[in-house]
């Protein structure tokens, strides 16, 4: 993983959500954003827009984030692609539990839009 | 004797004057006495009654109970009462001459004492005490139904606080969101004015948001909603972790954070993520009271079967005459400077819930002018807590 972060796949339910983390990513952090509004959609698109990191909502209708990583990590190309969790639960075991399922960090909901880019390239950037 | 001095008249009018209706029957239950009481409830004299049956003085009252008690009593000899509200006979009996305030009657049958030839009815007008035991029975139905009423406005109360601060919040959170983007001028630059307009909008629709969570929190704990996650915590980690979350929230005060940990780590029996919420409460009160440049110091120490968690300022300590409402909630004590706006006063309401949930203790000596130390006594984990606890967290790794 030597190259830099620059496709993001975003899975978020809630639209209004989605919109600001997708401005906060691109205009704050220059990312290429595809954004999903559920699982079953990431998994439709992941594979034509081959993202170098997913980043998850962990509470979502129908299939939730830790059941969309599961199936991603079943596609061969994704198996170890980075992944974050975003979540308004933060217990700590909870947050164990989270990364315990593949995801390299969890971030708390809500987020700080202007702080978002900076913390997953320094995410990014430790996980190299 | 006393005895000769009376006549048979004297023993009449007394009797006649009772205030309970007097009747004596014969063994054909025939009328042979009818006193002044019940000629007057009545309205029919002694004359007219006397040799006629009951049921002939009576005919619309459905007199079957008192028939066959009268019966019993004079062939065997057995008393008995009857009330009106059990037996469903009714005697015209009234408390006025105009009949309109009827008596509800208690007849109490038996056979005259020293002659079982003879059956005797008492009757005694019980409308006073009946009314007031119908009285109480509906104070008694209305004081239930109110206690049930307030039992579910409370529920509703609990629902209600869940479901709206959960629906304010999800769109305050995309408010916040956008004004945090705007104001990193990422939707192009903004003037000076513009700047300190949307800082302001920032700033309350953040306060807000913290209203909304803490508004939560208090109701979920009240009403039993989350359950505590018991288990044993290491006091290192929970202090280090407390104070390294505030510390940004120091540095934009001017206010540091000094860590007293104890030689060797101790452990107390409590959830950690509402000892951090606690924790989180008592240190930034405690940056907010500071003065810029000032310290607050955490420490932490064994207290017989407690852990004493202190946190320190030497801020402009606590007013008197604000100590006894200190836990309320909505109750806030400006800071000198006002330079902190974002408080929700429900801040120390919570921490004093949570310890009460640990079966601790929260309380705080303070002088004015030279500062305040909170404190938390938790329970201290007993060896088989930390073992259990051990355990737990090696399943949970297995499990996940």
């Amino acid at each position: 993983m030597s190259k830099p972060l620059n496709k993001i796949l975003y899975v978020e339910d809630e639209p209004d959500i989605q919109a600001i983390a997708q401005i906060a990513l691109e205009a704050v952090g220059g990312f290429t954003i595809k954004t999903c509004g559920s699982g079953d959609e990431a998994l439709q698109v992941i594979s034509d827009f081959a993202p170098d990191l997913v980043l998850l909502d962990v509470m979502m209708p129908g299939m939730d984030g830790s059941s969309t990583l599961k199936e991603i990590r079943k596609i061969p190309e994704f198996m170890t692609t980075p992944a974050i969790f975003m979540t308004a639960k933060v217990q700590p075991d909870e947050i164990e539990t989270l990364r315990s399922q593949g995801a390299i960090e969890v971030l708390s909901k809500p987020f700080d839009p202007m702080s978002l880019a900076e913390t997953i390239k320094a995410i990014w950037e430790a996980n190299m | 004797m006393a005895n000769n001095n009376f006549n048979t008249e004297i023993y009449e009018s007394v009797i006649a004057q009772i205030a309970h209706g007097i009747v004596l029957l014969d063994s054909n239950k025939q009328i042979q006495y009818w006193n002044r009481w019940i000629e007057q409830k009545s309205g029919i004299t002694k004359k007219e009654a006397t040799g006629k049956l009951l049921m002939e003085v009576y005919p619309n009252a459905n007199l079957q109970r008192i028939d066959q008690a009268i019966t019993d009593a004079l062939e065997k000899g057995h008393s008995s009462t009857l009330s009106q509200s059990f037996s469903n006979f009714k005697l015209d009996l009234y408390s006025n001459a105009k009949k309109s305030l009827p008596i509800i009657p208690q007849i109490y049958v038996s056979p005259l004492k020293d002659n079982d030839k003879l059956c005797l009815l008492q009757i005694t007008d019980v409308t006073a005490a009946v009314t007031k035991e119908r009285m109480l029975k509906s104070i008694a139905n209305e004081a239930q139904q109110g206690r049930q009423a307030a039992e579910n406005l409370s529920q509703l109360k609990s629902s209600f606080v869940a479901t709206v601060s959960h629906e304010l919040r999800t769109p305050l959170t995309s408010i916040i969101g956008s004004l945090g983007l705007i104001k990193g001028n990422v939707a192009g630059k903004l003037n000076s004015t513009q700047t300190k307009l949307i800082d302001l909008t920032h700033k309350n629709s953040e306060l807000l948001l913290n209203l909304i969570s803490d508004i939560l929190d208090l109701e979920k704990i009240e009403s039993g909603a989350i359950e505590f996650d018991f288990r044993s915590i290491s006091i290192t980690n929970l202090l280090k972790q407390a104070t390294s979350g505030i510390e940004g929230y120091g540095e934009q005060l001017n206010v540091n954070f000094k860590l007293q940990l104890p030689d060797e780590d101790l452990y107390v029996y409590g959830d950690y993520g509402k000892l951090m919420q606690v924790l989180n409460n008592l240190l930034s009160n405690a940056a907010k009271f500071s003065l810029p440049g000032q310290s607050v110091t955490i420490s932490a120490q064994t207290r017989n079967h407690y852990v004493r968690i202190g946190v320190e300022d030497h801020g402009q300590g606590i007013p008197e005459s604000f100590k006894a409402t200190i836990y309320d909630k909505f109750t806030q004590l400006d800071s000198r400077d006002n330079r902190n706006t974002n408080g929700t006063g429900l801040g120390l309401a919570i921490a004093k819930l949570i310890t009460d949930k640990h079966n601790g203790k929260i309380d705080f000596h303070s002088v004015v002018g030279k500062g305040t130390t909170f404190y938390i006594d938790i329970p201290a984990a007993s060896e088989l807590d930390v073992d259990n606890s051990n355990q737990q967290l090696n399943n949970h790794q297995f499990a996940g």
